[in-house]
């Protein structure tokens, strides 16, 4: 428990500047957001991600590049991924984005719709398919989104505990997918 | 709840947790030991910053200069000591500083003393550093803003234990590559690639702070012909090609486009109205007329952007953009003639590329530049800002003195000629802004169902582009004798080493050529790439002015930006570059140092 939830708000404590240099905790733009939750939640995540993610480049940062959208008449639209939502200061998003309160809502609000959805929550479990102990499971689960590291036994046994067993796999989806350490690549 | 709440709630917790509980640091002065409660007890309720525990941080927080009470701020600033400024602290009365206590902070100014840290701080034995696999997963995210498939052959390898996950950043790192111009399709990474090909070009754009053509009235047409962010296509270009030195981005008159590639061509202008991109249900079809429902075709000429995902960089060709008149304004419709090709650049490579130019030509269109009135200083302010790093003034007011106009009879005595202040910026940017004197931009309606209409036309669809006043044909105008004159410009700034530089050069190719021999363009991009890669930012001006003061970690990326500059200048490649950035310790720490410097 305490490994995931710990980045929550560890860096949002101001950066730190000392004289000429100052150290930003960095996180990813939301073009890698995007990434990391459309190979954990599926196709069918596209359209929440669409929503509720790549509109925000104000506080998870990515540019966009206006001359990727192409559109015609006839033949319909491609690269909408990458449509400048907010217009031309979009050009010049952050390439980074810094923690921040603005976005750790967001990331609220958009894991609590990939959780709920049962077709995307769905598709994040495939990754048990083959995992028959309930802990295994936990451990896998955790690795969709830290594939670098492993929960210990006594972590896994606290989640355990902790977490509600009806709605166990979403309330841990969700909790897994706010947390803040995968965010930073 | 709403975000307003959330933030109200977050700062309230904050202010309580700030309990100054600080301790002294064993060693401390005894000066400083009796006026860190003072402080404590009468400044930091208000002054939260204030919670310096150290001689050492008050002085380089500026507050106070050490052995000089009257010229520091801190000491200035309180209520009793009758000297010059505004001396009204503590705000409360009932608090004010006693006489004793005013002079213990009168002493304690006067004996202090800035004392270099040690560069062997016992605070490095909290360094963790990150597994192989963590590394690769990091320098992947950074590489290409996504995340690797579980399939990914490097990290089955990582796991194995048959590949280093630095090895395998250096490999991705290598990947980026164009088979001549473009990505190779057949390419098995031709996926990732295309994503590190898109996250390096936004990267590079993003140094650039100018992106708006459409700030004059009906000149979105731009978007069409010039991208914005043009420039970086340079930089983008040589990090993909080996064959191309980092030098040659200030070099040449040769522009560069991009390439891309979509199933269909698009029929909508990249650009709308005010402030909105293209936004795909409300856009304008690249056609003209006033009937909106009945647009007329747009003719392919002039050559318009490329739309699709970017796949390659390529040399414009030339000869397809000539444009024969343009016009000051969308009022004033008297049309100039001129003989042009807007594609070409004004050499120096992306110094004089025409969407650099017009982003950054700071005067009203159709100005034609004179000596000391009008001149392109915005663009040299760019040019220091984007290239340099380096905010203005670029020179130490000390050295201004030198390049003083003294003489009462010159006809051409400006003002700020005459004051140093003045001079400390302008000496620098006036005089880089004569290699660009012969520059203007002027207006053509080219998204029209003809080239360069004469009359009103259909669509106010302005494009603006940069013309060399050499090209302008039967035009008088007073200033054309300076701007197509030969006076000399100068590159004058302190360098990284604080070396006073001056160099002499007649057009924008020379001041390619004179930047490229020095270090400072190499130690900026080594600081852009840097602060991507470690999320530890730079003020290089700061660093450069304390050069005399850093403390460990500033010393430490002094030195680190100096090798990267001088190794940059010498192979030319920017692969290498961020290969020698994931080889440094920072780039290996799980936090990238940021605990460490903490302390
Ligand atoms: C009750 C709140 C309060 C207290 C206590 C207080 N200050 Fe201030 N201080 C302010 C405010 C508000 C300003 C800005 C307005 C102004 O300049 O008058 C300020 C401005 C200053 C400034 C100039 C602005 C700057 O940051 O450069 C200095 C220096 C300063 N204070 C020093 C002190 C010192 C030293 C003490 C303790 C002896 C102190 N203050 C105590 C509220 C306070
Ligand atoms: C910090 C640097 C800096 C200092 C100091 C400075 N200038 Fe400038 N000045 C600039 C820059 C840069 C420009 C070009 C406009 C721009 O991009 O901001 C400029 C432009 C000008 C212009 C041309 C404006 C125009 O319409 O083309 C004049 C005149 C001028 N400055 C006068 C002065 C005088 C007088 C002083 C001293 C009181 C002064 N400047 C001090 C940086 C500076």
């Amino acid at each position: 428990m305490i490994k995931i939830i710990i980045m929550i708000f560890i860096f949002s404590s101001s950066a730190i500047s000392a004289n000429s240099l100052m150290f930003q905790p960095r996180m990813g733009n939301k073009y890698y957001v995007n990434s990391v939750l459309e190979n954990i939640y599926g196709p069918e995540s596209k359209i929440i991600l669409q929503k509720a993610l790549l509109p925000y480049s104000d506080f998870f940062g990515g540019p966009c590049d206006p001359y990727e959208v192409v559109l015609s008449k006839k033949k319909g639209s491609s690269g909408t991924l990458y449509k400048c939502f907010n217009g031309m200061p979009d050009l010049r998003s952050h390439m980074i984005s810094q923690p921040s309160t603005l976005r750790t809502m967001q990331m609220k609000n958009l894991c609590q719709k990939l959780s709920q959805d049962q077709k995307t929550l769905k598709f994040s479990l495939k990754v048990l398919n083959n995992v028959k102990e309930f802990k295994d499971k936990i451990q896998s689960y955790y690795h969709s989104f830290y594939p670098w590291d492993n929960l210990s036994n006594s972590e896994i046994e606290n989640i355990i505990k902790t977490l509600n067993k009806k709605y166990f796999w979403k309330t841990y989806s969700e909790l897994l997918c706010q947390s803040e350490r995968w965010q930073i690549p | 709840m709403n975000y307003f709440t959330v933030l109200i709630i977050l700062f309230f917790c904050f202010s309580c947790n700030k309990k100054p509980t600080l301790a002294l640091p064993s060693g401390t002065d005894t000066h400083f030991a009796k006026v860190f409660p003072i402080i404590q007890e009468k400044c930091v309720s208000c002054h939260s910053e204030m919670i310096w525990n150290t001689t050492n941080q008050w002085i380089l927080s500026d507050y106070i200069i050490p052995g000089n009470p009257k010229q520091s701020p801190f000491f200035l600033s309180l209520r009793g000591t009758h000297v010059k400024g505004k001396g009204n602290m503590p705000i409360d009365k009932q608090e004010d500083l006693t006489a004793e206590e005013l002079s213990i902070v009168e002493n304690w100014i006067l004996t202090a003393k800035l004392i270099k840290p040690k560069s062997n701080n016992t605070a490095s034995n909290e360094k963790k550093i990150i597994s192989d696999l963590r590394l690769f997963y990091r320098c992947y995210g950074h590489l290409t803003q996504a995340r690797p498939t579980p399939s990914n052959i490097f990290i089955k390898k990582i796991k194995n234990g048959e590949l280093k996950g630095l090895d395998a950043c250096n490999k991705l790192v290598k990947g980026m590559k164009f088979n001549k111009n473009k990505l190779d399709i057949n390419n098995i990474d031709f996926t990732t690639q295309k994503l590190m090909l898109r996250n390096f070009q936004s990267l590079h754009s993003s140094w650039f702070p100018n992106y708006n053509f459409a700030n004059n009235n009906q000149t979105w047409g731009t978007f069409e012909f010039f991208d914005p962010n043009d420039v970086a296509l340079y930089i983008t270009r040589s990090l993909f090609n080996d064959q191309v030195p980092f030098k040659e981005i200030f070099s040449g008159e040769v522009t560069y486009s991009a390439i891309r590639k979509s199933e269909f061509k698009s029929d909508y202008l990249v650009y709308r109205s005010k402030l909105e991109l293209y936004q795909p249900m409300e856009s304008f079809l690249l056609s003209l007329g006033q009937d909106a429902t009945k647009p007329m075709p747009w003719l392919p000429r002039p050559k318009y952007l490329e739309r699709g995902s970017l796949v390659g960089v390529t040399a414009t060709a030339m000869n397809q953009n000539k444009i024969n008149i343009g016009f000051i304004s969308d009022a004033v419709r008297k049309p100039i003639k001129l003989n042009t090709d807007f594609n070409k650049g004004f050499g120096g490579g992306l110094l004089g590329s025409p969407g650099y130019l017009v982003l950054n030509f700071g005067n009203n269109l159709g100005t034609i530049m004179e000596d000391g009135q009008h001149n392109m200083r915005t663009w040299s302010k760019g040019i220091f800002r984007d290239l340099f790093c380096r905010d203005l003034p670029v020179i130490k007011i000390s050295d201004s003195k030198n390049y003083m106009d003294e003489d009462d009879d010159e006809d051409r005595d400006l003002a700020f000629e005459k004051s140093e202040q003045c001079m400390q910026c302008h000496v620098s940017i006036d005089s880089m802004a004569i290699s660009a004197k012969n520059v203007t931009v002027l207006l053509n309606n080219l998204i029209a169902a003809e080239l360069d209409l004469e009359d009103m036309d259909k669509v106010h669809l302005q494009t603006m582009f940069p013309v060399s006043t050499k090209n302008l044909i039967n035009f008088k105008h007073p200033n054309l004798p300076y701007a197509n004159g030969n006076e000399k410009a100068y590159l004058i700034y302190r360098n990284f080493y604080d070396k006073l530089i001056e160099k002499e050069f007649s057009n924008i190719e020379g001041l390619g050529k004179a930047m490229t021999d020095q270090i400072d363009p190499y130690i900026c991009i080594s600081k852009r790439y840097f602060e991507y890669f470690t999320g530890i930012k730079i003020n290089l001006n700061q660093l450069l002015k304390r050069k005399k003061i850093h403390d460990a970690g500033e010393t430490k990326v002094y030195q680190l930006l100096e090798k990267l500059g001088l190794e940059l200048k010498k192979h030319q490649n920017l692969k290498l570059l961020i290969l020698s950035i994931f080889n440094t310790e920072w780039y290996h720490l799980q936090d990238f140092g940021y605990n460490q410097y903490r302390k």
